[in-house]
C-alpha cells in the first residue's frame, strides 16, 4: 500500500515577538504512523503541535491535514484531530464520565453510537471503574489516559498529542505507551512530542527538533545508523583530567558526561575504539574504574546531532 | 530582628515593584473613584421636570408661577389641563413635580384668606421630590408674605427659627464623602497588598521555606506587612492632597496628627489583610475574602451617612469596626479641627482592635508554623 | 449541532457553578449580601438623632416645645445643658449632631407683634442627615410658634400664623418619600453586576487553567460556546431579581406594581446585555484577577455615579448621557424605576427598552466577533531583562536535563 500523507508542512515558521519558536520546518507525516517529535523544553514542540492543531496560525509556510489548511479551513482540522495539549486541558470538577459526554456531544457523537463508543474508551483506558470519579481527583497516569479518552471519542484521522507523558511515573508511561502502540497497530494516525529520549524508539518516525529546527527526521533506527561512530562509556578518578586527554585524541567524534560518567563516541571506521581510549588514558597515568562498549541509544544520537549541529552554526 | 524584619520588607517590595494590575488599578481607580465622587455630589438637583395647573389663569397665578419658575431647582417644562392629567404623565414616567393651583386663588389672596395650592410629588423620584418640595415651599411661602402682607424675606427672616450650620457651612456632600472615600482606599489598598503578601508566596509553593525559617512570627507579619504599608501611605497622602487641593474639601485640623493615627490605624488593619492570605490558599481568594470583609466594615463604617443616625444595634456594633474610627478621625481633624484630646477614645479603640487582630494573626501563623 | 453544543456548554457550566462554593455564593445570595450593604450603607434613614436642648426660658411654653421634639422619630433629646458653650465639646465628640437653643422670653408676644425664634446649630459633617435634622427641627419650631401666635393673637393675627400659602400635598407612589424606595430598583440592577463578574472570571480561569486550549481546538461553534457560558449565569441572574423583589418586599416594604412579566423581560434583556458585556471583556483578558477587576470598574464605578441610581443625570453633558447608555445599567434604571413603583408599562419605556435590546444582542455579537478559537500566548515583557536571563538559564539546564 503506498503511504498516503495526511500532514504536510511546508517551510513552517513562528515568531513570537522577535524569538523565533519554528523555523522553516517542512515536514510530512503519513496515515497510520507513529510520528514522534523528540526535543528538549524550548525546542518549540508544543508551538508546532499548536499550528497543527489549527490554534495557532504560522507567521510562514502553510499546514495542511488531510488536504484542509489549517489557517482557511481551521473548523475542518478541528473535527478530523483529536488534540491533547501539554496541560490537563479537562475539567477536574467534571467526573469522567461527565467529562467524556462531554467531549462526545462536542464532537456530536450521540445515541447508540456514543453509548458504544464510551464503553469502548472505559475498556480501553481501564477507567470504567472510575467512572464517577471527579477528573481532579485522578493519579497523574490516569488523567492521561482520560485525555486520549476524551480525544479519541470522535475516532480522529490525526491525534494530537502534546507530551502526555511530562510528569507521569515510568510505569504510568510504560502503559501510556503501550496504549499507543495498541493505537498504531490499529492503523490511528498519530504525532506525539516528548523530552524522553526512550519513547522516541517506540515510534514508526521522529523528528529531532532542536531551537525550532529539524536537527533529523527520520525512523528511529536510521537516525541512530546516522551518527558514524560507536559509544564506550567511560568511568575514572579523575575524569576532568581524563576528559582533557581525550579531547585530544583525533577518532573521538564527542564527548558526552552523563553524571559520573563520559561517553564517547569514537569514529566507527577506525577499529579497536576501546584499547585506543584505554591505551591513550594510561599514558598520561589516569586510573580507569571502568570502560565498556555499550549499544547506541537515541540520546547518544540526539546529544551528537545537537553538538554537530551548534559547531555548524558557530563555524 | 529589625534587620531580619526589613530583610523580609525588602523582597516584600521588589514583589510588589513587579506587579502590573493591581497597584496602577488603585492608584488609577482611586484618583477615578475620587474624581467621580467629587463630580456626581457636586451635582446640583436641578430642573425637576414639573408640570403647572393653572385653574385660576389671574395675575396672581400668573405672579405665582413665575416665582416658582425664577427658581433653578424647577423647570417647568410642561402644562396640563387637570390633576387627572399630572397624575397620568407621572404614571407614564413624563413628570416629577405637579403643582395645580385651584380656581379663585386670587379671590383667597386678595380676601385674605388662605389659599391652598395643591402639590403633587412622584414618590418614585422620592430625591427630587424631596428638593422639588422643599424649593416650593419656599417660594410659595415668600411669595404668600409678598402678596398678603406685603413683606419681603429681609423684613421677617428674624421671625424664624434661625439655623447655623457648622463643620460644613453649605452642607457640601463632597466635604463628608471624599476624606471617607481617601480613608476607605487606603484602607482596601493595603489590606489586599498585605493579603496578597502570603497568598503569592502559596501560589509559588515557598510558604513552607518561609514557615520553616527561623524567623519569629511576629517578625515574619510586620515584615510583610511594611511594603503594603509604604506603598499605602503614598497613595493615602496623594488622595489626601487631591481632596484638598482639587476638590476644594479643607483641612482645618493637624497634618502631623493625622498622619500619625494613619500609621496606628494601619498596623491595626494589617494584621486582617495578612490573616486573610493565611486562610486563602489563591491570591484570588483571599482578593474576594478583603472585598466581602471590606463590605461588611463599609456597613458599619459610615462611609456614606452618619452612623449616630443609625439603628441602635448597627450603632453598637460600629464601636468595633476599626475603620468607623479612623473615618471619625480622619472627619474630625479635617473639618473639626480636633485633637487628640478628643479623639482618644477612638484611638484606644483602634488600638484595642487591632491588638486583638495581630494576636490572633499572630497564633494562627504559629499554628501553621508548627 | 449548536443546539447540541450550547445545551453540553451550559451543562457543563452549570457544573462548574454548582460544584464550586464560591462561585455559587457569588451568583446566588452575593447580589442579596451586597444589597444589604448598599441600603444600609447608603440610604440609612435618620432616626433618634442625637440632639441637645439648651431651654433658656424655662417656662411651660419651652416645656411644651421640649415635648414636642421629644415626640419626633427624626431626633431624641440626649442632652440638657445650660449655655451654648456646653454644647461646642459635645459637638467636636459626635455625641449630638444638633444643639437648640430656647431664647429666654420664648412664649412672649412682644410690643412689636412677634416673638423670638428658636436656635438652631446644626453639625453639618454629614450633609444627608444633617439636612433632614435642620427640617425636622425647623417643622416642630414653626409648628409650636404658629400654636402660641394663634393662641395669644387669634386665627386673625396678621404676622404670620401660618405659611401664608396652605400646600396640599399628595404623594404618588411613595407616601413617605423613602429614598430607599428611590434607590432599589436600580439597585437590583446594580446587583445583577456579580453574575457578570462570576461569568468573566469563569472564562477568564478557563483560559488561565489551561482548558480553553482544548475546547478551541474542537469544532465547537463560537456562537454555542459563548451562548451556553452565558446561559446559566442568566438563569442565576433571573433568581436574584426575583431573590431580591421578594426581599424589597419583605424587608424593606418596596412595593412592586408593575406588571411582573414585562420587569422579567426587561430583566432577561439587561442580564444578556450585561453578561454579554461580560463575555466581551473576557475575550480580551485572560486572567482571572484582571478579568475581576476590570469588571468591577464596569459594572459597578459607571452604575453607581453615573446611571442615575443615586445622583441625577440629567444635568450631564447629552454627550456623556449618550456614552452612558452603553452601560446596560442606565437603561435598566430608567426603565425599572417606573415599572417597578409606578407600574408604568413598556409601551412608555420603549426607548429604553429597544436600547436594552439592542444592547443584548450587540454585545453578543462582538463578543462573538472578537472571540478567536486560537491560542493567546503571552509575549515575554521586554523589560524584564532579569526574567529573559532566568528562562535562558531554564531551557540551557532543560536541554541538558533532556539528554540525560
Amino acid at each position: 500500500m503506498p503511504a498516503e500523507t495526511l500532514v504536510e508542512l511546508q517551510a513552517v515558521g513562528r515568531q513570537f515577538g522577535n524569538v523565533a519558536a519554528i523555523q522553516n520546518l517542512t515536514i510530512m507525516v503519513n496515515r497510520g504512523e507513529l510520528f514522534g517529535v523528540i526535543g528538549p523544553d524550548g525546542a518549540g514542540k508544543t508551538t508546532l503541535m499548536r499550528m497543527i492543531a489549527a490554534v495557532l496560525n504560522p507567521s510562514q509556510g502553510t499546514i495542511t491535514v488531510g488536504g484542509n489548511d489549517t489557517v482557511a479551513a481551521a473548523e475542518a482540522v478541528k473535527t478530523m484531530t483529536g488534540y491533547m495539549p501539554q496541560r490537563f486541558g479537562l475539567y477536574a470538577d467534571l467526573s469522567v464520565q461527565e467529562n467524556l459526554a462531554f467531549a462526545a456531544d462536542v464532537f456530536g457523537i450521540t445515541g447508540k453510537l456514543r453509548r458504544e463508543r464510551m464503553a469502548q474508551l472505559y475498556t480501553f483506558s481501564q477507567l470504567g471503574p472510575f467512572k464517577a470519579r471527579p477528573a481532579g481527583l485522578l493519579s497523574g497516569g490516569m488523567k492521561k489516559k482520560l485525555g486520549l479518552a476524551t480525544a479519541l471519542i470522535h475516532q480522529p484521522e490525526l491525534l494530537l498529542l502534546d507530551e502526555p507523558t511530562t510528569g507521569v511515573d515510568p510505569l504510568a508511561r510504560r502503559g501510556f505507551w503501550d496504549l499507543l502502540s495498541n493505537l498504531h497497530a490499529n492503523g490511528t494516525t498519530t504525532i506525539v512530542t516528548t523530552p524522553y529520549m526512550d519513547e522516541a524508539e517506540r515510534c514508526s518516525r521522529v523528528v529531532l527538533l532542536y531551537e525550532g529546527q529539524i536537527i533529523a527526521c527520520d525512523e528511529p533506527a536510521a537516525i541512530k545508523a546516522r551518527v558514524l561512530g560507536e559509544v564506550v562509556t567511560l568511568e575514572a578518578k579523575d575524569m576532568r583530567a581524563a576528559r582533557r586527554v581525550l579531547e585530544e585524541v583525533k577518532s573521538i567524534l564527542d564527548l558526552q558526561p552523563y553524571g559520573n560518567r563520559l561517553n564517547i563516541i569514537y569514529d566507527a571506521e577506525e577499529a579497536g575504539a576501546i584499547d585506543h581510549i584505554r591505551t591513550a588514558l594510561e599514558d598520561a597515568n589516569i586510573a580507569i574504574t571502568s570502560l565498556k562498549s555499550v549499544p547506541m541509544r537515541m540520546e547518544e544520537a540526539f546529544t551528537y546531532l545537537v553538538n554537530q549541529h551548534r559547531l555548524q552554526e558557530t563555524v | 530582628m529589625i534587620a531580619r524584619i526589613l530583610n523580609i520588607a525588602w523582597k516584600e517590595l521588589l514583589h510588589l515593584r513587579k506587579d502590573r494590575v493591581l497597584i496602577p488599578f488603585f492608584i488609577i481607580g482611586g484618583i477615578v473613584e475620587l474624581t467621580l465622587i467629587a463630580w456626581a455630589t457636586n451635582q446640583p438637583i436641578d430642573d425637576i421636570h414639573t408640570t403647572i395647573v393653572d385653574h385660576d389663569q389671574s395675575a396672581q397665578s400668573t405672579a405665582l408661577i413665575d416665582a416658582l419658575d425664577d427658581t433653578s431647582t424647577l423647570a417647568h417644562e410642561t402644562s396640563a389641563n387637570n390633576a387627572a392629567a399630572v397624575r397620568s404623565k407621572m404614571h407614564r414616567d413624563e413628570t416629577v413635580v405637579g403643582i395645580v393651583i385651584p380656581e379663585g386663588y386670587a379671590e383667597d389672596v386678595e380676601a385674605g384668606a388662605f389659599p391652598t395650592v395643591r402639590l403633587i410629588l412622584n414618590g418614585a423620584h422620592s430625591v427630587k421630590a424631596q428638593e422639588a418640595r422643599r424649593a416650593i415651599e419656599e417660594v410659595t411661602f415668600e411669595q404668600g408674605m409678598r402678596e398678603r402682607f406685603n413683606m419681603e424675606p429681609a423684613e421677617y427672616a428674624e421671625m424664624l427659627p434661625q439655623i447655623s450650620v457648622r463643620y460644613n457651612e453649605d452642607l457640601e456632600r463632597g466635604w463628608y464623602t471624599l476624606p471617607a472615600e481617601s480613608g476607605f482606599i487606603f484602607y482596601l489598598f493595603t489590606v489586599v497588598l498585605a493579603a496578597l503578601a502570603i497568598t503569592r508566596e502559596k501560589e509559588k509553593g515557598t510558604y513552607e521555606q518561609l514557615l520553616v525559617m527561623p524567623y519569629r512570627s511576629v517578625e515574619v507579619i510586620i515584615g510583610k506587612a511594611l511594603a503594603p504599608m509604604v506603598v499605602g501611605f503614598a497613595l493615602f497622602l496623594a488622595m489626601m492632597g487631591l481632596t484638598v487641593f482639587a476638590f476644594g474639601v479643607p483641612f482645618r485640623g493637624s497634618l502631623p496628627l493625622l498622619m500619625v493615627l494613619a500609621i496606628i490605624y494601619l498596623v491595626a488593619e494589617l494584621g486582617k489583610g495578612i490573616l486573610m492570605s493565611m486562610l486563602s490558599r489563591t491570591q484570588l481568594q483571599a482578593v474576594l475574602l478583603v472585598f466581602v470583609l471590606a463590605m461588611v466594615d463599609m456597613i458599619f463604617s459610615g462611609y456614606a451617612v452618619a452612623v449616630e443616625t443609625m439603628p441602635p444595634f448597627i450603632r453598637f456594633l460600629s464601636n468595633f469596626v476599626a475603620i468607623r474610627h479612623w473615618l471619625l478621625i480622619v472627619r474630625g481633624i479635617m473639618l473639626k479641627d480636633v485633637g487628640l484630646s478628643v479623639l482618644w477614645p477612638h484611638v484606644l479603640a483602634i488600638i484595642a482592635i487591632g491588638t486583638v487582630i495581630l494576636t490572633f494573626t499572630a497564633t494562627q501563623y504559629r499554628r501553621q508554623a508548627n | 449541532m449548536i443546539l447540541t453544543h450550547f445545551l453540553a456548554i451550559s451543562r457543563k457550566e452549570l457544573y462548574h457553578i454548582v460544584r464550586d462554593p464560591g462561585t455559587l455564593l457569588l451568583v446566588t445570595i452575593g447580589p442579596v449580601f451586597l444589597m444589604v450593604v448598599f441600603t444600609y450603607t447608603l440610604t440609612s434613614e435618620v432616626r433618634n438623632a442625637p440632639v441637645a436642648v439648651i431651654d433658656q426660658a424655662k417656662n411651660t411654653a419651652s416645656r411644651d416645645l421640649i415635648e414636642q421634639m421629644d415626640t419626633s422619630e427624626v431626633i431624641a433629646i440626649t442632652d440638657r445643658l445650660d449655655t451654648p458653650g456646653e454644647a461646642n465639646d459635645l459637638f467636636d465628640r459626635n455625641q449630638i449632631v444638633a444643639a437648640v437653643i430656647i431664647p429666654e422670653d420664648y412664649g412672649t408676644i412682644k410690643a412689636d407683634g412677634t416673638m423670638s425664634p428658636v436656635d438652631g446649630i446644626i453639625d453639618g459633617t454629614e450633609p444627608v442627615s444633617a439636612q433632614a435634622v435642620i427640617d425636622e427641627i425647623s417643622y416642630i419650631a414653626q409648628a409650636d410658634a404658629e400654636k402660641i401666635y394663634v393662641e395669644a393673637l387669634g386665627e386673625d393675627a396678621t404676622n404670620f400664623v401660618r405659611p401664608p400659602i396652605t400646600i396640599d400635598e399628595e404623594v404618588l407612589y411613595n407616601p413617605e418619600l423613602d429614598n430607599l424606595f428611590d434607590f432599589y430598583p436600580g439597585l437590583v440592577g446594580m446587583m445583577l453586576g456579580l453574575p457578570a463578574i462570576a461569568l468573566a472570571m469563569a472564562v477568564a480561569r478557563e483560559a488561565e487553567h489551561g482548558k480553553l486550549e482544548q475546547l478551541v481546538a474542537t469544532p465547537i461553534k463560537k456562537r454555542a460556546l459563548l451562548l451556553g457560558k452565558m446561559a446559566p449565569y442568566v438563569g442565576f441572574g433571573m433568581l436574584d431579581v426575583y431573590l431580591l423583589l421578594v426581599m424589597g418586599r419583605l424587608a424593606y416594604d418596596v412595593p412592586f406594581e408593575g406588571s411582573i412579566l414585562a420587569y422579567t423581560l426587561v430583566a432577561i434583556l439587561f442580564l444578556v446585555a450585561n453578561l454579554g458585556l461580560g463575555l466581551l471583556i473576557a475575550v480580551f483578558i485572560r486572567s482571572q484577577q484582571v478579568a475581576m477587576l476590570v469588571a468591577i470598574l464596569v459594572f459597578f464605578i459607571p452604575p453607581f455615579f453615573m446611571s442615575g441610581i443615586f445622583f441625577p443625570i440629567d444635568a450631564m453633558p447629552w454627550i456623556v448621557r449618550e456614552e452612558m447608555n452603553a452601560f446596560p445599567a442606565t437603561s435598566f434604571v430608567a426603565i425599572s424605576r417606573p415599572l417597578f413603583l409606578q407600574g408604568t408599562g413598556l409601551q412608555h419605556l420603549w426607548e429604553s427598552t429597544a436600547i436594552l435590546a439592542l444592547l443584548a444582542i450587540g454585545y453578543l455579537e462582538l463578543a462573538v466577533f472578537a472571540f478567536r478559537k486560537k491560542v493567546i500566548i503571552d509575549l515575554p515583557n521586554p523589560f524584564h531583562r532579569v526574567e529573559k536571563a532566568e528562562t535562558d538559564a531554564v531551557s540551557q539546564r532543560s536541554v541538558e536535563g533532556a539528554a540525560q
